[in-house]
Order: structure tokens, then C-alpha cells, then sequence
């Protein structure tokens, strides 16, 4: 069964950008699929169908047999989003509450709520920060709270906007090793332009200009214009 | 960055730091409401009330000095509303500065605002600087304050910061490329940036609402409320209430 299948989508927003062009994507169950591609190639507009924040204007999104346009918030269930930006990710006054928002959203009882909690600070080392403010928190703490957010309501798929975005190498490594032990049994999508994140994932879909141009096997193909059809200006 | 400014000391250990945030603020509402009911001319009695609140701040630890300049801030608001009222009476009076005449009632009445409205400015500063914003929240939604407002609250003191460190970033960027601005090149600026905070806030707020409908928000603001009110909260509020009656009636 497929775990994300998208089909000829395209978006427009409000404003006239054109951010799609008919995309197309499939990831099995499971699969760990990286999205690279410049900067304004429409990644982070993808992600945001994948869990019906974005309904499709034109074509399909189905995730786990569901679909989008049909759904009514239980995409949001199944499917986690990382923001790009962890100050918009982060809202509550505390971090318990912040990581508690989901499970809470999903009417788990208390009890089971601050396992969850507990559960996901522990994944990202983040231990006893239950109280602290998010203004309190360095950048990469914040990042890591803001996966917490979304581990702790445990979705069958997670999907990452840019995570090692403006990363310090000793975070993005503390990342990648959390990406290692999240384990097999959950679908992962993860944009971003980091070639580091290649070899983490199962196959990498290079992005640009609202559509997916092809796969792409090893970092050198990105700068191959004949791969990939397109040229550097 | 680091900021605190609303909350500064309320991190302090104390008995006052430790009781339950609905124990406080019950204490202050009912404070607020005593002082404003008290007529002025008796003098004793607001010495007393003052008593009491500072003898709070010494017990919580938060240094006086601290209390007392902060509450000074709202020395302009008021002192504006209140400026006026000393001309305003019109029973006759013995000391008159040329047209305008003040007479005691007058003046009383002015005293009668910047008296009350000071006090009550100082109990709210134990308040907040005795309690952690978060756990006032829960303290408001714990004595049946709408989830609106308390949210509303709660986004605002989150969010000020970030818009605070936006702020700095903008005015920093504009030091960098700009040397010695006349007066109306920097108005211009401030005017952009002002503009540009204001979009800027517009953008995160669509960001931040899809990150919430993101984790499952349907419009119902659920929240854990993890109060528990122990003896001691009991006992504060009793001697607290106990005394401001005594201070009020006898």
C-alpha cells in the first residue's frame, strides 16, 4: 500500500505565485524520501498537502488510502509536519504544553498525554524541559522541541520542512542520529536542499519550478544539467 | 535572546513564589476591590494596606527597590487622567493659584486616584513577579476564565518576544546601511519598519495558526490544568482576606 501518493498537483496562491505544476509522488510504506531542490522549487507547498493544511486545486493527494479532499482532519492524525521555523511550531507558554497541544488535540486521556510527553523529550534529549519557556531556548533546542511537538502525537508518517536548516553540525549530526532510531515502521518525507540528508534516505527526488524532475542516485547528479534538465542560471 | 521583562523574579523560591496562582490571584482581586471601596479620608487605613502589600514583596524575596520603580511607571497614565481634578471642585478654597482655585475636596479626590490606582499597581507587581507567566494562565483558567481570552494572553506573551528580537533585528539592519540620517530619513525608516513589523506579524500569524490546525486544532482550545491548592494556599488566603477585613473595619 502506498503510504503518500500524489498525483499531477498544482497550486496557486492567493496572490498568483504559481508554487505547483503538477507534481507527482509516490512513497511506499515505510520509505524515507528526501526532497531536494533550490530554494522556491515548491518543496515546503508539497508538504503542506501531505497532511491537508493545503487542499489540491487541481489533482489528487491520497495518503494511506485517504483522500484529501475528502478528509476531514484525520490526515492530521496520521501525518506529522515539522515546521520549517520552529517560533511558529512553538506557541504555548511552556514546553510541556507545547508537546502536550497535539495529544491533547487527540483527546488521549491525561494520563497517556504526559507519557507522550515524556516519551518524545526523552527522544530528543531534551529531558526536565517540561517548564521552560520556548523564549528560553537556544535555536537548535527550539528545533528539537518543535519534533518532540510531533513525535509525541505519533503519526504513521512524519514529515520534515528543512531540519537542518541553519543547523550547527553538532545538532544536524544529534538529528540525523534521532532520524536512525525513529525506526522502520514509519513513512518519512523530509525536504530540504542538505546533501548530507542523501544518505539517510531511501531515494532522493530532486524539486524545481513547482515540479519533480526525476531521482537522483548520488550527490554529483544534482549538478548535471543533462540529468536533470534544468541549468544553474 | 533572552528576555523576561513582564515576569522578571518570578523564578525566585518563596513562600509567596511556591502558593497556587488562583490562591494569588483571588488574593489580589479582593484586594484590588477593598482598597477602591475604602474612602480616602481614612489615611491610616491605606498606610495599612500598603503595609501589607510591601510586607508581601519582603517575604517573596523581590527586591523593593524593584517593585517601587516599576510601579512608578504608571505614574504618567494616571497622573494625566488625574491632573485636572484638583481645579474641578467648586466649594470655594483657600489655596488658589491665580484663576484656578483648589479646594480640599479637590485635592482629596486626586489624592483618592493616585493613592488607589498606585497600590493596586504594586499588589499586581507582587503578582507577576511572584508567578511565572505560565502559571498565571493556568491560575485565570483555573478560576473559569474563558480558553479565548486566556489564549489571547498566552500568544501575546509568547509572541512578544519574537516580534521584540524582529524589532531589533530590523532596527539593527538599518544602523548598518544607514550613516547619520536627518531627522526625516530616520522617520521614513522607523515608518518601513513599523509597516514591516506589521506584515511580518500577519505572515507568522497564518504560520502559526497552520501549525496548529497542523497538531490537530479545531477551534476548541483543550488545555491540562495541573493546580492543586494545598494547605498553605488555604492559610494564606485566610490570614490575607482576615487581615484586609480587619484593616477595613476597624
Amino acid at each position: 500500500m502506498l503510504a503518500v501518493e500524489v498525483r499531477n498537483l498544482h497550486y496557486r496562491y492567493p496572490d498568483g505565485t504559481i508554487a505547483l505544476r503538477g507534481v507527482d509522488l509516490r512513497v511506499k510504506k515505510g520509505e524515507r524520501v528526501y526532497l531536494i531542490g533550490p530554494n522556491g522549487s515548491g518543496k515546503s507547498t508539497l508538504l503542506l498537502h501531505l497532511n491537508g493544511i493545503l487542499k489540491p486545486q487541481r489533482g489528487k493527494v491520497v495518503i494511506l488510502g485517504i483522500d484529501a479532499n475528502e478528509e476531514n482532519g484525520e490526515l492530521k492524525k496520521k501525518v506529522g509536519l515539522v515546521f520549517q521555523n520552529p517560533d511558529d511550531q512553538l506557541f504555548m507558554p511552556t514546553v510541556f504544553e507545547d508537546v502536550a497541544f497535539g495529544p491533547v488535540n487527540l483527546k488521549l486521556g491525561e494520563a497517556e498525554v504526559k507519557k507522550r510527553v515524556k516519551m518524545a523529550l526523552e527522544m530528543v534529549g531534551l529531558t526536565g524541559f517540561e517548564n521552560r519557556s520556548p523564549h528560553h531556548l537556544s535555536y537548535g533546542e527550539k528545533k528539537r522541541i518543535a519534533i518532540a511537538t510531533v513525535l509525541a502525537m505519533d503519526p504513521e508518517i512524519l514529515v520534515f520542512d528543512e531540519p537542518t536548516l541553519s543547523l550547527d553540525p553538532w545538532i544536524k549530526r544529534n538529528f540525523m542520529e534521532l532520524l536512525k532510531t525513529l525506526g522502520r515502521n514509519r513513512t518519512i518525507v523530509i525536504s530540504g536542499h542538505d546533501l548530507d540528508l542523501m544518505k539517510l534516505c531511501d531515494r532522493t527526488y530532486l524539486m524545481r519550478d513547482g515540479r519533480i524532475i526525476g531521482e537522483i542516485k548520488n550527490r554529483r547528479e544534482i549538478f548535471q544539467d543533462s540529468k536533470t534538465g534544468a541549468s544553474r542560471r | 535572546m533572552r528576555h523576561s521583562f513582564l515576569d522578571r523574579y518570578s523564578s525566585l523560591s518563596s513562600p509567596i513564589h511556591r502558593l497556587d496562582p488562583r490562591a494569588k490571584i483571588v488574593a489580589l482581586f479582593s484586594f484590588l476591590l477593598i482598597v477602591v471601596f475604602t474612602p480616602i479620608t481614612l489615611g491610616q487605613k491605606f498606610a495599612l494596606y500598603g503595609a501589607l502589600v510591601f510586607s508581601l514583596v519582603v517575604i517573596s524575596k523581590v527586591p523593593v527597590k524593584f517593585v517601587i520603580k516599576r510601579s512608578l511607571v504608571i505614574i504618567p497614565f494616571v497622573g494625566l487622567v488625574a491632573i485636572g481634578l484638583p481645579f474641578l471642585g467648586n466649594d470655594g478654597g483657600s489655596l488658589n493659584l491665580g484663576v484656578f482655585a483648589i479646594t480640599p475636596s479637590a485635592l482629596l479626590l486626586f489624592l483618592n486616584v493616585i493613592v488607589k490606582s498606585w497600590l493596586c499597581v504594586v499588589a499586581m507587581i507582587v503578582l507577576t513577579s511572584t508567578t511565572p507567566f505560565s502559571r498565571l494562565l493556568r491560575g485565570l483558567q483555573g478560576l473559569k476564565m474563558p480558553t479565548v481570552f486566556v489564549m489571547i494572553l498566552s500568544f501575546m506573551y509568547r509572541f512578544t518576544f519574537i516580534l521584540e528580537d524582529e524589532l531589533e533585528r530590523m532596527v539593527r539592519a538599518r544602523e548598518a546601511r544607514s550613516f547619520k540620517p536627518t531627522w526625516l530619513q530616520s522617520v521614513k525608516a522607523a515608518g518601513n519598519i513599523i509597516g514591516n513589523l506589521l506584515v511580518r506579524s500577519y505572515e507568522r500569524g497564518e504560520r502559526v495558526y497552520a501549525a496548529m490546525r497542523s497538531r490537530g486544532y479545531d477551534g476548541e482550545i483543550k488545555l491540562i490544568s495541573e493546580l492543586k491548592m494545598n494547605s498553605h494556599d488555604a492559610l494564606f488566603i485566610t490570614i490575607f482576606l482576615s487581615l484586609l477585613i480587619l484593616i477595613l473595619v476597624v
